[in-house]
């Protein structure tokens, strides 16, 4: 039995295999595991010296090094909560990156950030900028932790991380996740590939901030099972170098949004997979934004002469609200892509099968069914259970799935309290569609058997709701399902996801909100009365993107480009966004309603029709 | 070693058009690469790879964040064959 909280499950995996390693190749580190713990120990004992108190939000701020499993290990042992921050991009604009760094750090209450190695030139240029915040380096406060005060004691329920990832630039939301939901979401990505095989060896080169990154180093580590880290930058800039040191370091798991998989057909050519060695690998997780048919097909076509075989490209369905993983397919079985008639998708939410690759027929990717302890279902408007084959929303609920949000506005006295006690709820707005208690978070008891409840009533009648036993709130327990947003149908065990009910995109595993696009360009000069909308979009072949449609009296050819270029970069600069297309329409085109608001279906429509 | 300050910008804009799909004449040293559509993080980090091996230098991503244009980049190299020739 592992342990059941965070750091709890490190130690138990480093006391049975102390020198099972985390290799980080980008910085030259080589941590053993039971180093890893003692220096977790350490800093949670730097952090209390410090005054860090329980349950306060601590700032995660690192790159793909040591330091970050350090930071949020250790933050978690001494009380505190970890929240990964994002790191810049390249060609990023400071301003709006401490801008976004800022909305989190607000939402989260959060004043001391643990901030890793080689990072000291952005904090320099942060640290002015967001005067609020304690930049503490995390070497420094290991070293500060020999003083060996107590550490306090860490519960299941407490929560251990806040992970940034849903939410718009201006409302950003916390995930949060208690160490139950850490130890169950690790336990089912383990259990769902069988990971821990011998000769299994975890890779990636996601960022650790990320929930693809974080949680599945994490599911490596906590099982003693070795993991090699690479930075981002290291995959990106030379896809097929990282896929030499990946295949020649003997790795077998490696996770990537479907974009890694279109990088690495680009960067290495059929002629060039001479000495390229992929049989060991029999994990190519591929998740975190939709997956396309196309680009499965031709990897599996392009590297089966190097050994990759079929069945470990790994298409799956996640989201940090589960710790990670909803849906895998069962292990050892080849992707499978289903084809549905298009327009009755779109129009009427039904799956009906259409010729593969035929017009108007559109591809989907099979995704699985629900990972161990995860339950799944599909809901209509009105949350009655959809038969196989038509769309609804997909909810979601297990021990891995999150209690509700950290939203702005948070009342920062539950950054001392202990997140089990009653007051730090108040910072939690559990998701739609009502307010509640998930057995995550709970101080009461006897709510672990409600969710035994719904497992019951779902095998009976899943319209009938469950009646609340005594002493419990008087909610239904259909408050224990989380609504993902995200639209789907099931044939049979299979999962397919065919689009989303929030206005948002994703694009390389990062959420974009069409809102946060109109904020920044309504007020630009040459918009007509500050009329423009942003509207998120899927093209033929099934990539996502954010269309800006404004209004301009401008006339002339080159003010017209001049002002398409300026909202572009103005997007690009803001957000990190480059998928973004601007259609410029005369004043009055764009269509609203009798109070003025624009009809964002039909400006879709415009938007598609425009050239 | 003399640093040819123009002969970097001529090939930095050749790199960039190259990477992004745009022409060399559409681009000015202070050409906003953000601004350029489809230029996203992900290729402008493969226009930092190219650059660092046509001057076989290392650029920090502490250096790289808060470059905008081809000018910017331009700058960073230049420092960085200084230190080399240092």
């Amino acid at each position: 039995m592992r342990g059941l909280t965070l750091p709890g499950a490190l130690d138990e995996a480093a006391a049975a295999h102390p020198d099972a390693a985390v290799t980080f190749p980008s910085s030259a580190e080589r941590v053993r595991l039971a180093d890893l713990a003692t220096a977790t120990i350490d800093l949670a004992h730097g952090l209390i010296a410090d005054g860090v108190g329980f349950g306060e939000r601590v700032g995660v701020y690192s790159r793909n090094n040591a330091d970050f499993l350090v930071a949020v290990i250790g933050a978690s042992r001494a009380g505190a909560v970890a929240c990964p921050m994002p790191m810049p991009t390249s060609a990023a604009d400071l301003a709006g990156y401490a801008s976004r760094l800022h909305a989190i750090t607000s939402a989260a209450s959060i004043r001391r950030v643990l901030v890793g190695a080689g990072v000291d030139g952005i904090v320099r240029r942060l640290g002015p900028i967001l005067p609020d915040l304690d930049f503490l380096g995390v070497t420094t406060l290991t070293k500060a932790g020999s003083a060996r005060a107590g550490l306090p004691t860490v519960t299941p329920a407490d929560v251990a991380i806040v992970q940034f990832t849903s939410g718009s630039t201006a409302v950003p939301k916390g995930v949060v996740l208690t160490h139950r939901n850490v130890v169950h979401g690790t336990a089912a990505i383990v259990d769902g590939i069988e990971l821990g095989r011998p000769g299994d060896h975890g890779a990636t080169w996601l960022p650790l901030y990320h929930d693809m990154g974080l949680f599945g180093t994490l599911a490596a580590v906590l099982i003693g099972t070795p993991m090699t880290v690479w930075s981002p930058s290291t995959f990106i800039k030379n896809p097929a170098g990282w896929l030499r040191a990946f295949a020649a370091m003997g790795c077998t798991v490696a996770p990537s949004p479907n974009f890694g998989y279109d990088a690495l057909l680009t960067a290495v050519g059929p002629d060039e997979l001479a000495d390229l060695d992929l049989r060991r690998w029999r994990i190519a997780f591929n998740g975190a934004e939709p997956v396309n048919p196309v680009t499965v097909d031709r990897f599996a076509a392009r590297f089966g002469p190097a050994g990759f075989a079929p069945e470990t490209m790994f298409p799956v369905y996640g989201m940090a609200e589960a710790t990670l993983a909803v849906t895998f397919p069962q292990l050892g079985r080849r992707p499978t892509t289903t084809w549905v008639d298009r327009e009755r998708l779109a129009r009427d939410g039904l799956a009906l099968p259409a010729g593969a690759g035929a017009p108007g027929a559109r591809g989907l990717v099979g995704l699985g069914r629900p990972v161990r302890g995860m339950r799944l279902r599909i809901v209509d408007e009105q949350g009655r259970e959809l038969p196989d084959g038509t769309v609804g929303e997909i909810e979601i609920a297990g021990d891995a799935v999150t209690a509700g949000y950290l939203t702005a506005g948070a009342d920062p006295r539950t950054l001392t309290a202990p997140a089990s006690a009653p007051a730090s709820l108040a910072a939690v707005a559990v998701a739609e569609p009502a307010p509640g208690l998930a057995p995550g978070l709970s101080p009461a008891p006897g709510l672990g058997s409600a969710s035994d409840l719904v497992v019951a009533s779902d095998l009976t009648s899943a319209t009938v709701p469950v009646q609340p036993t005594a002493g419990r709130p008087a909610a239904s327990t259909s408050d224990d399902w989380l609504a993902t947003g995200d639209l789907g149908f099931r044939v049979g065990d299979e999962l397919y996801i065919s689009g989303r009910r929030k206005e948002m995109i994703i694009i390389r595993g990062v959420n974009y909100y069409p809102e946060d696009a109109e904020a920044l360009v309504r007020d630009a000069p040459g918009i007509h009365r500050r009329r423009c909308v942003a509207v998120a979009d899927t093209d033929d072949a099934g990539v996502e993107t954010l269309t800006v449609i404004a209004e301009t009296t401008l006339e002339q050819a080159a003010d017209r480009i001049g002002l398409a270029t300026g909202l572009r970069t103005a997007i690009g600069a803001a957000l990190g966004l480059a998928e973004v297309s601007v259609r410029l329409v005369a004043p009055d085109v764009l269509p609203r309603t009798s109070s003025g608001k624009f009809r964002r279906v039909e400006a879709r429509d415009l938007a598609r029709s425009q050239p | 070693m003399s640093i040819d300050a123009d002969g970097i910008v001529r090939q930095i804009t050749e790199i960039v058009a190259a990477e992004l799909g745009v022409t060399v004449d559409s681009l000015v040293p202070d050409t906003d690469l953000r601004g350029i559509e489809g230029a996203d993080s992900v290729r402008l980090l493969r226009v930092v790879a190219k650059v660092e091996q046509t001057w076989d230098v290392e650029l920090e991503d502490d250096e790289v964040f808060g470059v905008s244009s081809i000018a910017d980049l331009a700058k960073v190299v230049t420092a960085a064959l200084q230190v080399q020739a240092a």
